[in-house]
């Protein structure tokens, strides 16, 4: 079922899901569309990745965020002006952002414990029964006393609270380095030394 | 074509679908066909399913080493053979190894009763006074509760102390030849090599040193103040709030740095991670960092270290090696 194309577009593209959001919100100020944003994003990735991998998937991804943002912005017919002068300075962003956990989130099992944890309980129990204790459908439910199609419904809901979660960010951040030597941060600390006698 | 959470909904319920032990061919067949309808459809099936395969690796949560969780899990730990049958149990299980990863996990702690947590693990343990004691990682500590008198020994590490007021009772924390007392206050001890590091988050509380036949010798340390006593006296360091709030992130399961030497913000992550990060060129250890880490991701942190600095990562299975570039 997976193919290479589906391989390639989880391996290269989806790990930086979460800062593609953040860059999507960053720059569009309607919260409501983000995740279609997001998914046309993916899609126009994944149709352009289908002819031929871009070599730089990364930059890949974000300039057709960008353009995607561009093309909205011109088919609209009012524009905030805030938007705009966003999308002029995406170019520069784009590099700053360095997602950080981009470089394998999934590795993480932090992130995966996290991701796990936020599920509701119900959801929870499903996936460890099915995932972990390896049991069948058929198991599970016979195991919580409820029937099949329940079972299948929760493991589907699970799924998309599972991939929203596990896919944004644990929270991680390397702040940009600076000179060394750089004066203290704060100034209004004070130091005193106290001796015992 | 649906709205793209309509098509999340139905990829989720493909993909659950084809959970079923009687998934067919024809099945199959149907759900080639619903994904080559649209990229649409293909990419929201790809994107659940690429996070869904890895709800397989939760098996090796338990797996991580905090055996000390495990252990103190006491009668709850269920066996193998019955986690099957129960798994309730397993997932009580489950949780318990997630407190080690920065979720704080509550037992009720009884008098004269010693506690320690495992490297990476962090434990909060509410006692009978009211008050509740944080353990950082690889702590160990002890609690005495009398009439006259609350008493922790901090045998190792470090702890997070919320006293609940008893003017009756002092709350006494013991570290060596050093004590810190309070009534009712927020504050952290660490113990150091030589030193005892304190950090007042609230009221105020006075650190002693007590010596053989002398009385002991006493400095008042208050809210917003990092103390750092030692054999000669006490350094006391006044910060803004949450400044010194941050300095407790641990109890987040954060470490954060400032224009921190990358030598000393090592050897801090090393103290929450078996794993050990080693840095081979003292040049290295110089260049100074910033940022906002999990404390129990050291791979995650060399990874960024690598997209910033000049620095080859040589990763064996023990420990991770830091090389100038």
């Amino acid at each position: 079922m997976a193919s290479a194309l589906d391989a390639w577009f989880s391996r290269e593209i989806l790990i930086y899901e979460d800062a593609l959001v953040r860059y999507l919100a960053r720059t569009w100020h309607h919260r409501d569309d983000i995740v279609d944003l997001r998914q046309e994003v993916y899609m126009r990735v994944y149709e352009a990745a289908a002819q031929e991998r871009p070599r730089a998937p990364k930059s890949f991804l974000f300039a057709t965020a960008r353009n995607l943002m561009a093309d909205r912005m011109r088919r609209s017919r009012v524009v905030s002006i805030e938007a705009r002068a966003d999308l002029e300075s995406l170019n520069v962003l784009v590099d700053e952002m360095s997602p950080e956990h981009c470089a394998s989130a999934q590795e993480d099992l932090r992130t995966l414990a996290l991701a796990f944890e936020q599920l509701p309980p119900r959801c929870r129990e499903v996936v460890w029964l099915r995932r972990v204790e390896n049991l069948s459908q058929r198991e599970v439910a016979a195991q919580l006393g409820i029937c099949e199609a329940v079972v299948e419904k929760q493991t589907a809901k699970a799924m998309r609270r599972f991939a929203d979660a596990f896919f944004e960010e644990g929270g991680m951040q390397l702040d940009k380095i600076r000179a060394r030597g750089r004066k203290e941060r704060k100034a209004e600390s004070t130091l005193q030394f106290v001796r015992w006698r | 074509m649906g709205s793209h959470r309509e098509i999340e909904q139905a990829a989720a319920a493909w993909l659950a679908r084809r959970g079923r032990e009687e998934w067919s061919d024809a099945d199959e067949a149907t759900l080639r066909e619903w994904l080559s309808a649209s990229v649409a459809h293909r990419v929201a099936f790809v994107r659940l399913n690429t996070a869904w395969a890895q709800t397989r690796r939760l098996k090796a949560l338990p797996a991580t080493g905090h055996d000390a969780v495990l252990s103190a899990a006491g009668p709850h730990a269920s066996s193998g053979a019955q986690s099957r049958r129960m798994p309730l149990i397993a997932i009580a299980a489950v949780f318990l190894i997630l407190s080690t990863l920065g979720v704080l996990w509550l037992v009720t702690a009884h008098p004269g009763a010693s506690y320690r947590t495992a490297v990476g693990s962090i434990r909060a343990l509410p006692m009978k006074d009211g008050s509740t004691i944080t353990l950082n990682t690889d702590s160990d500590i002890r609690v005495a509760m009398s009439d006259t008198e609350r008493r922790v020994d901090l045998d190792k590490g470090e702890a997070f102390f919320e006293v609940a007021k008893d003017l009756n009772r002092p709350f006494v924390v013991r570290v060596g030849a050093e004590r810190v007392i309070a009534v009712g206050t927020k504050f952290s001890v660490r113990r150091e090599a030589e030193d005892v590091r304190v950090i007042v988050t609230e009221g105020r509380v006075r650190v002693e040193r007590v010596e053989a036949h002398q009385q002991p010798a006493a400095a008042l340390v208050s809210k917003g103040s990092v103390a750092v006593a030692g054999a000669a006296g006490v350094l006391v360091q006044n910060e803004a709030l949450p400044e010194v709030e941050e300095r407790l992130s641990w109890r987040l399961g954060f470490v954060v740095f400032h224009e921190t030497r990358l030598s000393d913000a090592v050897t801090e992550l090393n103290r929450y991670n078996e794993r050990q990060i080693v840095i081979a060129d003292p040049a290295l250890g110089s260049m100074r960092i910033g940022g906002r880490f999990h404390s129990n991701n050291a791979e995650g942190f060399v990874r960024l270290l690598a997209e910033a600095l000049p620095i080859r990562v040589e990763d064996d299975h023990s420990r991770i090696v830091l090389h100038h570039q």
